[in-house]
């Protein structure tokens, strides 16, 4: 028997530590000679921490929400060949869709491996595909592989993979670089983050294969400096490998060199564009440069250099492993394979899940995600990260690819999807989002600089109740410069969800300007909390919660709110007990 | 070649090149404001979008590269609305006024600050010829104008606004009243015509500038004398009728026709001028007083306002009586009740219907009103005049209250039931407003108000070609209003006239709204000057001027104490020149704007982050041209903003106070402080001319304007080091004006006359007692080679000698003996296309030759630094070597270069003196170093020595020559040596035979046969070159020179001389190739260089020849190419004694040494 719990940084801050604790007081009160493993995150964030048993003939049971108090019963439930229900998730005759939905092509060794241990990732597989590379194909194999496999860049793009490796190849020069970007910045993604921290060898070993594929001699991960565990895990790998000989001089006597190195990103979002990304890295203010020339041509000091995402370098591996055909099977015609998503916002299973292109956004946020928290009603769903777009009930058949996605206004993007319910009202999220772009413009191009901070200014406006004619038609004509004038990407989509909740949420923007109304009631301005005389009971339950003490009245008497000192908490009507329901929001 | 198409027109173009590129060499103006040729592509302002025919988003013209095929349209309106969005989104964060509030507020817009400004500088002519731009009868309207521009000064907000009109009224005097008033210049005549009805503000505007403009104008008045109601409306107190009568002269000088006492209807009919005329313009007035409206105001005794004081103007009297009661509050009333007094009436009134604060006379007319016994009442209205034989004889007034505030804000009076009063009295003056009356004018269209109706724009009235403005127009209101629509309709007119498009659009300008008294906190405090008045006595009975005017001294500290609210780039600013070209309407986009407080002390470099449109052009000049980093970008998103390195105050940070990042500004972000009285803006004059204080010859653009030197620049697509762009300001200071001479042991003032006499005499009395060569000239190498000739053919011929030299080293002339001439061998230009430059000293004195160097470095040649201070191409050097301080290590460098080995024949044929070398070098041992910068030297294929002239010594020089010469890499190209010195004419001096070793020359004075000495532009006593002892051991010293040097003080003759800026004429600069230097200045003293010089030649009876070909532009081939300049046509190998490698730079001109000590001041040096 082997027991294994999810320590990535989610796990931890679900309280794993201390299940990690009394599992080995357990075991040793208990005298039992079972394995315990450190693992990665397997994704179902909803139900952490988890705590994985697998039996002596293979069989895994996943418990979720694990107390430490419970980790005895568990063991000792085991070691008699008894499961405990009440917290077994998944395994055991239970059946879990939001696991038996996926297909785990990228994170197949996320929760199931100690990331620590190269001996761990070797086991399952682990760098036989760099031998593959090294050993049987040439470069320009290795890269017809991919091609086969249909591969697109999992940063957000979706740029074919070959395509890109092809061109640095093609470039001349003795000095190619090449990249791994893990500066993942989209507010809700975190497959890259899971990744490094659940599986690194798998990064490690497609950047080799892809150094392979193009000629480079060197290797940066470009990390966001928010991910001290990824980073942490990350130096553990690269030292591992390099004393395993996969990386480093003369790999395994192939004649072929790498080495890999990590570099902290200083918290710029803009640096998860390529070429802000190398400017940083050559230590000057991340700051995109004009393309041409593409950073296969001129990148890292000016020499070819190559830039793929970290879930793109999980999915070379695996298709050098498995070929690129296996890899192609999977999806759709010009999307293939798997693509993770990081489900958040008003979804019941938050986490990361891995599915293969084409299923619908029904089947990924109601089939495996499980649908909306307190089963409200869906509203929207935000993909391709803070510059993406909203997309509404109405698409919610649209499958997920590349083109598809492209087509509702959002884009895929790194694979957040950010789930919204009817509580959540589309103008005050497009400004949350704004926000989020405008402050972390470069401040290069002034369309972008100053035309977000305009268009978040109108925003502000129009949830402050302070909305005019003319506004969205403003907001249009502004976007439209943005996207026009802007040089780099972060700019260009920066006014997505304010365009894409102006299409399809129009009445909601009209009834904030128009009747100066919050449908969903959240902009505070636009919205004033009541007590029903006749239904208030005078139970004093609301006077207790009010922050500011602007609820009078006596008790067993129905009670007033002084809307003037009223700050919108809300907490007033979520006090009110259902039966009286007397607290109203208009 | 690639074919591309721009706008519908073929093109040829060549791959790699921009879409912008192909653009602007055909003339397609596509704008930017982040691009320069010099730097990178950036592409962050977005303005020079263009539109594809493939379609797509649009494409940055700057970094798109042509592609076969490419259709563009630079102008389609997808392109123009993505550019005026842009521009404004610049403008919504733009904090500033392009105008001061004063020149908005003004009607006429002059431009207040420009003149108020110019007078703060002493630019009396100046600032009439501004203020004429908008304003032709300034001095008139400086006395009556009740200065909308004062209203609107922000000076308030410290104390007091600037005394505006009185200073207008100073400097109009000082010009009106002055030798030589100023007149425009007239442009060419256009043949057309002309008539002007009413000479009043509106009509002499109008025919001021028509007649600018190359019209024939005449001015048809019904009136005796011209003026209107500058003569017949205002008295004489106020505005004497001299000064009216002196502006129509100036204005009748211009060409302008008048003829007065002719009507317009009853004397001369519309139609008549409208046929004899080619365009009309009607400036008629508003003559008719308005009625009281209450009964007997047709009795004898009751007069207009504007009737009696017409009359009063016209006969000098009129018949009131002892009782005067004047009714109304505006201004026409108090100037009825003063001439009242005047008159002699014993008790004047006003009445007036509601209260004091309500008057609308201005503040100053009724306190001196009051102060001459004027006696007010108020809340009074009249019901009635009452009559006495015939004649008015009472009024009974009706008492008011104030009621609630109207539409406009002021209370209106009530009536208070019942309550009246009569006063007897014998005249009454309804002063209650005037009315247009448009007699004569049958067919031109009437406004509702009866007054005459035009489009506004343009000032035209419903008949073709008859334009109106004025009182006529508006009915009765301020003169400056009047003069601002007689300047709009003539500008309109000049257009008819010349057949063009009359609209003439106001431009949007940017204006800072809600400043309070804490934003001027800092601002110390200085009242207002009053005018000086006459007192009441001195004026109750008669017509003399109140106002006295203000003094000179007055006039320049008022207005200094302007607070310089309009943009100093307003001309310039790129911004804003844009922003007018599309039409900009940014108030719609209105939103937060970046604060930030500068509190920066730089003396050169004034910044303002809130009009910083983060173009980035100052960052990458300063990086990428001059390689330092003192600016860069701080903080993301809309807060982002250039800071100094560090966020240090900019003073502290690496900047090397070039002022590039000014240069490249295009808005008032970044600022020279100019070093005038008061900074303003203004339009300039550039003359285009050549830096002389080091041997590159950069270029520069002399900004001035009248007598003011204000800024340097450096050419388009030049750059200039802080001497040459800022140094400029200490030649303005301590300049001799008039020649000295020396009487009884001190300088005395004297005249050109005896002092060029004195010096030429003495000289000749030393030459005729000593044979030959008795005297000794100095020359400076900052003069022109025009200069230098006449110089030396006056020394030669005048002063029959051939002692010539220069106190200025010059290390070039440590080549002189290896190749038998003085200077570089090689080419500025070369550098770029050379495989190694070797660059020897740190050229802190002349930092652009470092940034050529590292240029070319950038650009791929390998680069060696031998310099124990830190270079500004240190950056992209392969080798730098720190720490050789002595020739021995040049020695090591020769020893390793011959171990190495060399063509032995082919040198022995080319060069002398080789076996001795070599036996110099035997058993030097090559330091590793040394060793090293000989191998990259010899594996270079080409290479090219550069030598900081100012602080490398001539012993080393000429090593490098001997380096240089070992390995065959001089006279031929790519390849040789460039010395860079002090003085931009080092190598003219050479060549116009100016070879004489100073050293020597001064050994001998006071002894041996040397008796005298002629120290032209020099100031070697001040530079420590020689002791003042050397002057006074002379028999006879004479000095030319612009300032009151030290050397001055010691000389018996100062001439004045002329600065660089003050001269013109030829240069040949380190590399050979030539510079003209062109002079933006009079020199003080009222002679040039040159005039000195052919003066003082003319009195020693010389003729000096005509400039030699030897004086223009120098355009060699290869030097030496053809062997070297020694008899023998072979170079020799120099053995110099063992010397320190660097020396202490000698700063030996006047003006740098100013420079000099403000920087050690500032801490910058």
């Amino acid at each position: 028997m082997k027991i294994r719990i999810g320590m990535g940084s989610c796990g931890i801050a679900a309280g794993a530590l201390p299940v990690m604790d009394a599992a080995h007081e357990e075991a040793e009160r208990l005298g039992l000679d079972i394995e315990i493993q450190s693992t990665g995150c397997i994704g179902m964030c909803h139900n952490e921490p988890l705590l994985d048993v697998v039996d002596d003939d293979g069989q895994v049971f996943t418990y979720g929400k694990v107390t430490p108090d419970q980790v005895g019963a568990i063991l000792e439930g085991h070691s008699k060949g008894e499961v405990l229900p009440k917290a077994l998730v998944h395994g055991g005759g239970v059946k879990n869709d939001f696991m038996d939905g996926q297909v785990r092509v990228a994170l197949r060794n996320c929760g199931i491996i100690d990331p620590e241990k190269i001996d761990d990732y070797i086991e399952r597989g682990g760098y036989q595909a760099l031998a593959r590379a090294l050993n049987s194909l040439k470069p320009e194999q290795v890269i017809e592989e991919i091609k086969v496999s249909g591969l697109r860049g999992r940063g957000g793009a979706g740029f074919p993979t070959w395509f890109k490796w092809r061109e640095a190849r093609k470039n001349p020069g003795d000095i190619k670089y090449m990249v791994c970007n893990a500066d993942e910045g989209d507010p809700g993604a975190f497959m890259d983050r899971s990744l490094l921290e659940g599986d690194p060898h798998s990064v490690l070993e497609g950047m080799a294969i892809g150094a392979f594929a193009i000629g480079a001699i060197e290797g940066i991960i470009y990390c966001r400096a928010e991910y001290p565990l990824a980073i942490r895990r990350l130096e553990i790998a690269i030292a591992q490998a390099r004393g395993a000989g996969w990386l480093g001089e003369n790999i395994k006597g192939s004649g072929f060199s790498f080495d890999i190195r990590v570099k902290q990103g200083a918290g710029a979002f803009v640096c998860g564009e390529e070429t802000a990304l190398l400017a940083s890295l050559e230590g000057e203010r991340g700051m995109p440069r004009l393309k041409p020339p593409f950073p296969a041509e001129s990148g890292y000091w000016g020499r070819p250099t190559n830039i793929n995402n970290v879930e793109t370098f999980a999915n070379v591996t695996w298709i050098v492993q498995n070929g690129g055909a296996a890899f192609a099977a999977m999806g759709t015609e010009t999307s293939k394979g798997t693509k993770v998503f990081a489900l958040a916002g008003k979804i019941k299973n938050g986490g990361l899940v891995e599915v293969p292109m084409g299923l619908t956004l029904r089947q990924v946020i109601f089939d495996i995600g499980g649908g909306i928290k307190g089963d409200r009603r869906f509203k929207a769903v935000q993909m391709g990260g803070p510059s993406g777009g909203c997309i509404p009930e109405a698409l919610l058949e649209t499958t997920v690819d590349y083109e598809s996605i492209t087509k509702t206004g959002a884009f895929m993007g790194s694979g957040g999807m950010v789930v919204m319910d009817e509580t959540t009202c589309m103008v005050d999220i497009a400004r949350f989002f704004l926000d989020f772009t405008q402050k972390e413009s470069c401040g290069k191009c002034v369309q972008c600089r100053i035309g977000t901070k305009r268009m978040l200014e109108v925003l502000e406006r129009i949830c402050n109740g302070e909305g005019k004619s003319g506004d969205l038609e403003l907001l249009e004509e502004m976007a439209v410069t943005i996207n026009q004038g802007s040089l780099c990407n972060l700019g260009v989509s920066a006014p997505n969800p304010v365009l894409t909740t102006i299409r399809y949420f129009r009445d909601e923007y009209r009834a904030h300007i128009e009747e100066k109304r919050c449908p969903s009631h959240q902009c505070k301005a636009l919205i004033s909390y009541t007590i029903d005389p006749d239904k208030c009971k005078g139970c004093v339950l609301c006077a207790r919660k009010c922050p500011v003490s602007c609820i009078k009245g006596e008790p067993k008497k129905p009670y007033t709110i002084v809307q003037e000192e009223c700050i919108k908490c809300g907490n007033c009507l979520e006090v009110c007990p259902s039966k009286f329901n007397a607290v109203r929001v208009q | 070649m690639i074919k591309i198409n721009i706008d519908g027109r073929e093109f040829e173009a060549y791959s790699g090149q921009t879409i912008l590129e192909v653009a602007r060499e055909h003339g397609i103006e596509i704008p930017t404001l982040c691009y320069d040729d010099r730097l990178k592509i950036y592409g962050g302002c977005g303005l020079c979008v263009v539109e594809s025919q493939a379609g797509g988003r649009l494409l940055r013209a700057c970094a798109t590269q042509v592609s076969p095929g490419m259709i563009i349209f630079t102008n389609s309106p997808r392109v123009i609305s993505a550019r005026k969005m842009t521009l404004e989104f610049l403008l919504s964060d733009h904090i500033g006024d392009c105008q001061g509030p004063c020149t908005r507020a003004c009607p006429a817009h002059t431009d207040v600050q420009g003149y108020v400004g110019l007078i703060a500088n002493g630019e009396y002519r100046e600032a009439v010829r501004l203020l004429k731009e908008r304003l032709p009868i300034p001095a008139s309207i400086g006395r009556v104008c009740p200065h909308p521009c004062e209203t609107a000064c922000r000076r308030q907000l410290v104390e007091e606004p600037i005394a505006i009109a009185n200073l207008k009224y100073f400097v109009a005097d000082a010009d009106l009243l002055g030798p030589d008033p100023y007149i425009p210049e007239i442009k060419p005549a256009t043949g057309k015509k002309a008539a002007v009805v009413g000479a009043g503000p509106a009509g002499l505007t109008a025919a001021f500038y028509l007649a600018r403009d190359g019209h024939q104008v005449e001015v048809f008045d019904a009136m005796p004398r011209g003026g209107g109601m500058l003569r017949y409306g205002i008295p004489e107190y106020r505005l004497p009728k001299d000064i009216v009568d002196r502006e129509i002269d100036l204005i009748s000088r211009m060409g302008v026709k008048f003829t007065f006492n002719t009507r317009i209807g009853s004397d001369v009919s519309l139609d008549y001028l409208i046929q004899e005329y080619d365009a009309v313009f009607l400036g008629i007035g508003a003559w008719q007083s308005s009625a009281m409206r209450c009964k007997g105001e047709d009795l004898p005794g009751v007069i207009g306002g504007i009737d009696f004081l017409r009359q009063a103007a016209m006969n000098g009297d009129v018949e009131i009586g002892d009782r005067v009661a004047i009714v109304g509050g505006g201004n026409t009333a108090m100037d009825a009740a003063r001439t009242a007094v005047r008159l002699g009436a014993s008790e004047v009134m006003v009445l007036y219907r509601r209260t004091r604060a309500e008057m609308p006379a201005e503040d100053i007319e009724i306190l001196e009103a009051e102060e001459e016994g004027v006696i007010f009442k108020y809340l009074v209205a009249p019901l009635e005049v009452t009559a006495e034989n015939g004649k008015a004889a009472a009024i009974r007034l009706q008492i008011m209250e104030l009621g609630e505030p109207d539409a406009s804000g002021r209370r209106s009076p009530v009536p208070v039931d019942g309550a009246e009063e009569t006063i007897p009295v014998d005249t009454i003056i309804s002063a209650i407003g005037q009315a247009v009356k448009p007699e004569g004018l049958d067919g031109v269209a009437l406004s509702r108000w009866g007054s005459l109706a035009v489009d506004e724009a343009t000032m035209a009235t419903s008949i073709p070609g008859v334009f109106a403005g004025g009182d006529g127009v508006t009915g009765p209101g301020i003169a400056i209003e009047a003069v601002a629509q007689g300047r709009k309709a003539a500008l309109a007119m000049n257009l008819y006239l010349r057949g063009l498009d009359m609209a003439l659009a106001e431009p949007y300008l940017v204006e800072q709204t809600g400043l309070t008294p804490e934003d001027f906190a800092d601002v110390s405090k200085q009242a207002r000057t009053p005018m000086p008045h006459l007192k009441p006595v001195q004026r109750r009975n008669n017509f003399k001027e109140v106002s006295l005017g203000l003094a000179e001294l007055e006039a320049q500290n008022e207005a200094r104490r302007c607070l310089e609210c309009g943009c100093k780039d307003y001309f310039e600013c790129q911004l804003i020149y844009y922003a007018n070209q599309y039409k900009v309407q940014p108030e719609r986009l209105a939103g937060d704007k970046r604060r930030e407080k500068i509190s920066d002390d730089h003396p050169f470099i004034k910044r303002n982050s809130e009009k910083c449109i983060l173009c980035g052009l100052c960052i990458r000049i300063c990086s990428e041209v001059m390689g330092v980093t003192a600016l860069g970008l701080v903080g993301r998103g809309f807060e982002s903003s250039v800071q100094p390195e560090f966020t240090l105050p900019l003073k502290e940070s690496g900047c090397i106070s070039c002022g590039q990042c000014v240069s490249v500004c295009p808005t008032g972000a970044l600022l020279e402080n100019d070093p005038i009285i008061k900074n303003l803006p203004m339009e300039l004059t550039e003359t285009n001319t050549v830096c002389s204080f080091c041997s590159i010859g950069c270029g520069q653009r002399v900004q001035t304007r009248g007598s003011m030197l204000v800024r340097v620049l450096p050419e388009k697509g030049d750059l200039l080091c802080r001497k040459g762009r800022f140094a400029f300001e200490y030649a303005g200071k301590e300049r001799v004006a008039v020649p000295l001479l020396r009487k009884d042991g001190v300088l005395v003032e004297s005249s050109w006359e005896e002092a060029l006499k004195e010096a030429a005499k003495k000289a000749l009395s030393i030459t005729s007692r000593h044979s030959g060569d008795s005297l000794a000239v100095f020359i400076s190498p900052a003069y022109t080679n025009q200069e230098v000739q006449a110089a030396v053919q006056t020394a030669r011929k005048g002063l029959k000698t051939g002692n010539i030299a220069s106190f200025t080293p010059d290390a070039g002339r440590a080549l002189a003996a290896a190749f038998g001439e003085s200077g570089s061998t090689s080419r500025f230009e070369e550098l770029k296309a050379t495989d190694l430059i070797m660059m020897v000293g740190s050229f802190k004195e002349s930092p652009i030759a470092a940034v050529k160097i590292r240029e070319a470095a950038c650009d791929g040649a390998a680069l060696i630094i031998i310099s124990t201070e830190p270079t500004l191409a240190d950056g992209e050097a392969m080798l730098k070597v720190k720490n050789a301080d002595s020739t021995s290590f040049l020695r090591e460098i020769l020893a390793a270069s011959v171990a190495q080995g060399f063509a032995r024949e082919r040198l022995a044929a080319k060069t002398c003196g080789l076996d001795e070398l070599l036996a110099w070098l035997q058993g030097v041992e090559a330091g590793a170093d040394a060793a090293r910068v000989a191998q990259i030297y010899a594996a270079k294929h080409n290479a090219i020595i550069v030598v900081d002239g100012s602080s490398v010594s001539p012993a080393a020089v000429q090593m490098l020559a001997d380096l240089a010469l070992l390995r065959g890499k001089v006279a031929s190209p790519r390849n040789g040596i460039i010395v860079v010195g002090e003085g931009a004419n080092q190598n003219g001096l050479w060549l116009n035979g100016v070879r004489s070793n100073a050293g020597q020359l001064v050994q001998k004075l006071g002894h041996e046969a040397l008796k005298g000495v002629f120290i032209l532009g020099e100031d070697p006593v001040g530079a420590g070159i020689i002791p003042a002892s050397v002057l006074e051991k002379a028999e006879l010293s004479v000095v030319l020179t612009p300032y009151l040097t030290s050397t001055a003080r010691a000389a018996d003759i100062v001439l004045p001389g002329s600065t660089g800026f003050e001269s013109s004429g030829d240069m040949i600069l380190a590399d050979w190739t030539g510079k003209r230097l062109n002079a933006s200045q009079n020199p003080p003293g009222g002679l040039t260089n040159h005039h000195v010089l052919e003066r003082l030649a003319g009195l020693l009876e010389v003729r000096l020849a005509e400039s030699s070909a030897k004086g223009g532009p120098q355009e060699p081939g290869i030097r030496y190419q053809e062997g070297f300049a020694r008899e023998d046509g072979r170079a020799q190998f120099i053995i110099p004694e063992e010397a320190p490698l660097f020396v202490e730079a000698i700063e030996a001109d006047f003006s740098l040494r100013g420079f000099n000590s403000k920087l050690v001041k500032e801490g910058l040096k």
